[in-house]
């Protein structure tokens, strides 16, 4: 006979086993109820986007009734109508999208990006930002420049490019400081955004920060910027950046000068030759390519017989070659046995290009 | 007697856009044979009697099976400037336009593109020829 410690201990056990059995039949109805959902939510979401297509296209050839936008009300400030407005912007830019997107971002997305601008949740403020740069108006200037100083760079960089397309110049300013704050990645973006308005005014305003900014920060950020355009325009700062102590405000200031030819420009690549940084000799090696003048043909055959960093004597050889016939001569006429170096950087450069 | 050409085929995978664009040109009163697939365009390019008729192929660059250029290249190499090729892409560097132009493309539109400046290229293009 068991006793009625047994019975207990059994008893015990089996509502154990009995709750673990309840538990695993809950996870798994819940797991089929989720995989319910998420297929429900991704039909849902299909379907919807087919919706806007259709609205949108249809609006695109005209012939539908003009009230059609108005099936877009339940999309309102939705992130489904947001990205689909996106994705129709990545395919056109003709006058009839830009006017139709303008209509539906004005009745159905700015309205609530202004309300969610000040939003606590950074999703909230990126939708804002993202409405900004799709649809940028003159009356969100205030908005845009506020989102700029944004502590999210998923929101702030976004609201960089409706900066950049409205051609804000406080806009340009705080660009230009964000910039000069970011490493690696968001630094090339923010120097991207700045190009993509391939705007002349943005860049002489540019110009106008570098002159008169003595952070080195953000004066180096200016003269990645302005080293991505040609401008024509007239940088006399320049001069005193060529000088300067820092090697990263030289080769800048080398980089726009190439890419914006000023007063004496043979004159400082020659000079940046003898710079101690590897990295600014490159860089004027590779100005002089587009200057084949006597001085910089025998210029360039001292750095490529006598400089000490092979890098510098490669790009050397590369420019000589560039240069046309008579740096060819130069380069044709290395020996091996007076310069084995020299000789090796010439059969490099003669084989592969830059 | 030639067959009146007035065939138009049309390869992106973007189907919004393909959709539009049979609109547009089977409303100018074409043909029109749209895909989304690079192998079944490929398939469908390779059979001769598809594109007796076909007056001009629009093909995007960026398929998600294939490269457009590719196909560009096999419907060259076999009909050689038999049909107009106009290439649709969103690469838009100076190396992807000229790649495209020289396997054969008579034109390069990058996206974002003026969907009416495309269609009346399009369409001169196809008059041009006939």
């Amino acid at each position: 006979m068991k006793s009625i410690h047994d019975l207990t201990i059994n008893q015990l056990l089996l509502s154990i086993l009995v709750g673990e059995l309840v538990i695993l039949l809950l996870l798994i109805i819940s797991a089929i109820l989720r995989r319910f959902w998420i297929y429900y939510k991704e039909r849902k979401e299909q379907k919807d986007k087919h919706t806007i297509s259709r609205v949108i296209i249809d609006s695109l050839k005209g012939k539908e009734d003009p009230k059609i936008l108005q099936r877009l009300k339940r999309f309102k400030s939705k992130p489904i109508l947001l990205s689909s407005l996106e994705l129709f912007d990545r395919r056109f830019n003709d006058e009839r999208w830009q006017n139709l997107k303008k209509q539906i971002a004005e009745s159905y997305l700015l309205p609530g990006a202004r309300r969610r601008m000040k939003s606590f949740y950074w999703l909230k403020r990126n939708f804002s930002a993202r409405c900004f740069a799709l649809v940028p108006l003159s009356q969100d200037i205030k908005n845009i420049t506020t989102l700029i100083d944004d502590p999210l760079f998923l929101v702030r960089s976004i609201a960089a490019k409706a900066a950049v397309k409205l051609e804000i110049k406080e806009g340009i300013d705080k660009i230009i400081h964000q910039m000069s704050r970011e490493i690696g990645y968001a630094r090339y973006l923010y120097r991207d955004i700045l190009l993509q308005g391939k705007s002349r005014q943005i860049f002489s305003w540019i110009a106008e920060i570098a002159a008169l900014e003595k952070d080195p920060d953000i004066h180096l950020a200016c003269l990645e910027a302005l080293s991505s355009q040609t401008l024509m325009l007239s940088l006399p700062f320049l001069k005193q950046d060529l000088e300067s102590k820092d090697p990263n405000i030289r080769l800048a200031a080398l980089k726009v000068l190439i890419r914006n030819p000023q007063k004496d420009l043979t004159h400082f690549l020659l000079k940046s030759l003898e710079d101690p940084s590897v990295e600014v000799r490159i860089q004027a090696a590779k100005g002089l390519e587009h200057i084949a003048s006597k001085e910089s043909l025998e210029k360039l055959e001292k750095v490529l017989t006598n400089d000490p960093s092979w890098p510098v004597i490669v790009r050397a050889a590369w420019s000589l070659k560039n240069m046309g016939k008579r740096g060819i001569d130069i380069l044709n006429a290395q020996n091996p046995s007076k310069n084995k170096r020299a000789y090796e950087a010439v059969q490099y450069a003669m084989q592969f290009d830059w | 007697m030639t067959q009146e050409r007035n065939k138009i085929i049309i390869v992106d995978d973007d189907e919004d856009l393909l959709a539009m664009l049979v609109d547009a040109f089977e409303s100018e009163g074409y043909e029109v044979h749209g895909m989304t697939r690079g192998k079944e365009a490929l398939s469908y390019l390779m059979e001769e009697k598809n594109i007796e008729t076909a007056a001009l192929l629009i093909l995007d660059r960026l398929l998600p099976d294939m490269d457009g250029l590719e196909i560009l290249r096999q419907f060259v190499e076999k009909y050689q400037k038999r049909v107009p090729v106009l290439i649709l892409s969103v690469l838009s560097g100076e190396r992807d336009v000229l790649s495209g132009l020289k396997q054969g493309a008579i034109d390069y539109i990058s996206k974002p593109f003026n969907f009416p400046i495309m269609m009346e290229k399009s369409l001169s293009l196809i008059k041009q020829r006939r």
